[in-house]
């Protein structure tokens, strides 16, 4: 076991892990950031998608020790001074949730997508979203949140996300 | 599932990550492959050697002959990016952004995608399925299970850049544990061995690849087979590397626009191909550089007929085992049909 430190939602937290477990085990288990969610954890499924130093990762596919000194935003990071970023409120309004497991990974994509293209083309978001996949096949709705959350990113309504996706 | 227990170290350059490897180790770049593999147990190295902190094996670079050096830990995102924006090269970036899924793509190395173990339906499963069949070749079995009473291994060579990278005459420079240096093409990479696919040593490592800048005429396509338009690997590839002359066309119809969606009716006619280098790929345990199909294409005006000759050619060259994820009569009547695309993409 070693002791590492790893910036999580811009906070820095000491931990204690082995070199075998991945940053989705540690992200969970150790920190309690459950809404990265553990689906395939093959990096087939996009559910455990995290923000590392603003590009999207799945966090499944990512060892503990190699995250280290690296900004890392979950999903529960991207709310700000207790309200929603204007994805989470866009996927909320728009009802782009049936079970709602991929919903983290699904956003935490969007976001990295906004933050490099604030007006993508639907099927840039199709293209850029195609790693994140949705069991209950409700892409339809999810394409509308993302167009709905890039629009009220580019307004400024109800959101502090692309900040984050600089950070 | 979780990884198995492995020392992890994280060298700060070649020579040191050289010296530290040996055949319990295992070199990780982007991590999708091998990661996957350790929880799949289908490897269980004793340390990983982490080559992320090497600052040598990132970036792209002009060489001095206004070719690209390109670092073998760059990630398939950032060459792809960097392509899309450089006219020359992005016939380039199109292909890599038919790898894998962009999640992956951010993850994903150019070397280590070259570096891609082969896959077989019959290996790449979690233990509990293998134990139904018991140990094949790859795993030290006396039995292929794709290919009844077969003496080698059949596993499929599944990169995606591969096929590409050899049609484009890429070189790749390896790095030996004695802290020398080696070139090659690309294509010699691979040993064509299902089991050992790459020809490196446990203590070998990719150190970049360079691709010589194309001639202006140049057209590059690859077409890839999969089941959905993200996520999958390979069931076939052809590579199609190009100079063209399109002729100031006078057939009747030249002023009508080419048609630009897939299928099988957009036009195949009005360029002149010269040193054509066709690859196909995921076909086998390697690549398959075909000079045979590029002597066929050479000074040809392209039309319904070479296509054709080229499609039959193509497809007598391979012989599928059933081990991926679609029938082998499925892809062999594909590749045809994907290289009558590839030639379409030379007359656009």
């Amino acid at each position: 076991m070693v002791e590492i430190t790893l910036d999580v939602n811009h906070s820095s937290y000491k931990v204690g892990v082995e070199d075998h477990w991945t940053l989705l085990d540690v992200l969970r288990d150790s920190l309690g950031f459950t809404g990265a969610k553990k689906g395939c954890d093959h990096g087939e499924c996009g559910a455990c998608t995290v923000l590392i130093d603003g590009t999207a990762m799945q966090s499944c596919l990512v060892l503990a020790v190699q995250a280290q000194g690296k900004a890392i935003v979950t999903i529960e990071g991207l709310a700000r001074d207790g309200r929603m970023d204007a994805l989470q409120t866009a996927f909320h309004e728009v009802g782009a949730i049936q079970c709602g497991f991929c919903t983290p990974g699904m956003i935490i994509t969007a976001r990295a997508l906004l933050g490099r293209n604030s007006d993508p083309t639907e099927d840039e978001i199709k293209e850029a979203m195609s790693g994140n996949l949705c069991r209950c096949t409700g892409y339809v709705k999810i394409v509308e949140a993302v167009q709905r959350g890039a629009a009220a990113g580019k307004t400024g309504a109800g959101t502090t996300g692309a900040t984050n996706a600089d950070s | 599932m979780t990884l198995p227990r492995f020392e992890y170290l994280a060298p700060a350059s070649v020579e040191e990550a050289c010296a530290l490897a040996d055949v319990d180790s295992a070199f990780l770049a982007g991590g999708t492959d091998l990661l996957v593999c350790m929880k799949q147990r289908l490897h269980a190295p004793l340390r990983v050697i982490g080559l992320a902190g090497i600052a040598e094996l990132r970036g792209i670079a002009r060489t001095d002959e206004d070719g690209l050096r390109v670092g073998a830990a760059t990630t398939l995102t950032e060459l792809a990016d960097w392509a899309s924006t450089h006219p020359e090269w992005a016939s380039l970036s199109d292909a890599i952004r038919q790898t894998s899924s962009p999640l992956l793509r951010n993850a994903g190395t150019v070397g280590g995608n070259l570096c891609l173990d082969t896959r077989c339906t019959f290996y790449n499963q979690p233990p509990i399925f293998r134990a139904r069949w018991g140990p094949c070749l790859k795993l030290g079995g006396g039995t292929c299970h794709a290919v009844r009473r077969s003496t080698s291994c059949h596993a499929v060579y599944s990169g995606d850049l591969a096929g590409p990278l050899i049609a484009w005459s890429a070189t790749a420079t390896i790095a030996t544990a004695e802290g020398r240096r080696r070139k090659l093409a690309v294509n010699d990479l691979f040993t064509g061995e299902g089991i050992h696919p790459l020809g490196l040593g446990p203590d070998e490592i990719l150190v970049e690849i360079e691709i010589p800048k194309p001639p202006p005429t140049t057209r590059f396509s690859y077409q890839k087979l999969r089941l959905r338009d993200t996520l999958d690997f390979p069931l076939a590839g052809v590579s199609l590397f190009a100079e063209v002359d399109t002729p100031e066309v006078d057939a009747p119809g030249a002023d009508t626009p080419r048609p630009d969606t897939p299928g099988a009716d957009a036009s195949v006619v009005g360029a002149r191909l010269h040193g054509a280098r066709v690859v196909l790929n995921a076909t086998g345990p390697a690549p398959l550089l075909l000079p045979e199909a590029g002597a066929l294409l050479e000074g040809r005006e392209v039309d319904e007929a070479l296509a054709v000759e080229l499609g039959e050619l193509l497809q007598k060259s391979v012989k599928f085992a059933g081990n991926t994820a679609a029938g082998s009569t499925y892809r062999k009547a594909m590749i045809p049909v994907l290289a009558r695309r590839a030639l379409r993409d030379m007359c656009r």
